[in-house]
């Protein structure tokens, strides 16, 4: 009778919160995620060197040139921020240190990565854009690999 | 490895006077030791802290959480090197590095059951 009071009070006690953290609450990966957006980055990047100037005084030419361009801008810049996103949560939540004694370049493929989001964002750079899905290419084949998983390289476009 | 004793009389009444204090293990990192939900007494006042007791301590990259884990070892500096007893799926020092002794909050002294 008492123990059962006893235990009755100590569910009423104060209760704190202690977290067994694991590894990412669903531990569900996947580098196609930074692929979609390094896609679409190149995709506008693309698009935008090719959108050609309305000559002439037409201002509603001129108003559609500035809303497309702009829209096209907005997208590569999102897209950029996305891949950017994504890329540093495999890098940080994925990769552990073992991964890095077996693939000791994985620290510098993300960081410069993560540099050609920021440089796809600001620029207009068929060149960096380029060379963002060459390095989101590695990424995919060091994380199938680590996964022991022989998972083909293909893109969307 | 350490087992956590089953609390007593004394550390349930520990609980209710405020010396020791009640906390809700969430989520599965300690598996096999502590599941979900499982309930924990822990000294804040507890004194050395040995390779293999069970702790509880800052998140060293979180502002307000707790985490659980087991001292795997104590470096040169002093920090503790904190993992989950399920290694496979916690989230521990292998990623943020050995924690310092003002990280530690206290020491599970008791399970509820």
């Amino acid at each position: 009778m008492i123990k059962k009071i006893l235990d009755k009070l100590i569910e009423l006690a104060p209760t704190n919160v202690a977290h067994a953290h694991c590894d990412g609450p669903c531990g569900v990966y996947d580098p196609s995620s930074t692929r979609i957006p390094a896609e679409a980055v190149l995709s506008m990047t693309k698009k935008i060197l090719a959108l050609e100037a309305p000559g002439g005084d037409d201002a509603e030419a001129k108003a559609k040139y500035a809303n497309t361009m702009s829209r096209f801008i907005l997208i590569k810049e999102e897209q950029a921020q996305k891949a950017k996103d994504e890329a540093l949560i495999l890098w940080t939540d994925y990769f552990k240190p073992e991964h890095l004694e077996k693939y000791p370049d994985l620290t510098d493929i993300f960081w410069k990565t993560a540099k050609l989001c920021s440089s796809c964002k600001q620029e207009v750079s068929l060149e960096h854009a380029e060379d963002l899905m060459a390095h989101v290419k590695k990424i995919h084949e060091m994380f199938w690999e680590s996964k022991g998983k022989d998972v083909p390289w293909m893109t969307a476009s | 490895m350490k087992e956590i004793p089953t609390a007593t009389v004394q550390d349930k009444l520990s609980v209710l006077f405020g010396k020791l204090h009640k906390y809700v293990v969430e989520n599965n990192s300690m598996l096999p030791t502590l599941r979900d939900g499982d309930v924990v007494f822990v000294n804040k006042k507890f004194g050395k802290i040995e390779v293999g007791d069970i702790v509880i301590a800052k998140h060293p990259l979180e502002i307000v959480n707790e985490v659980i884990k087991r001292v795997e070892r104590i470096n040169e500096h002093g920090a503790y090197f904190l993992v989950g007893d399920n290694p496979n799926d916690s989230e521990d020092s292998r990623h943020y590095g050995a924690v310092a002794k003002d990280y530690i909050r206290g020491k599970v002294v008791a399970r509820m059951s």
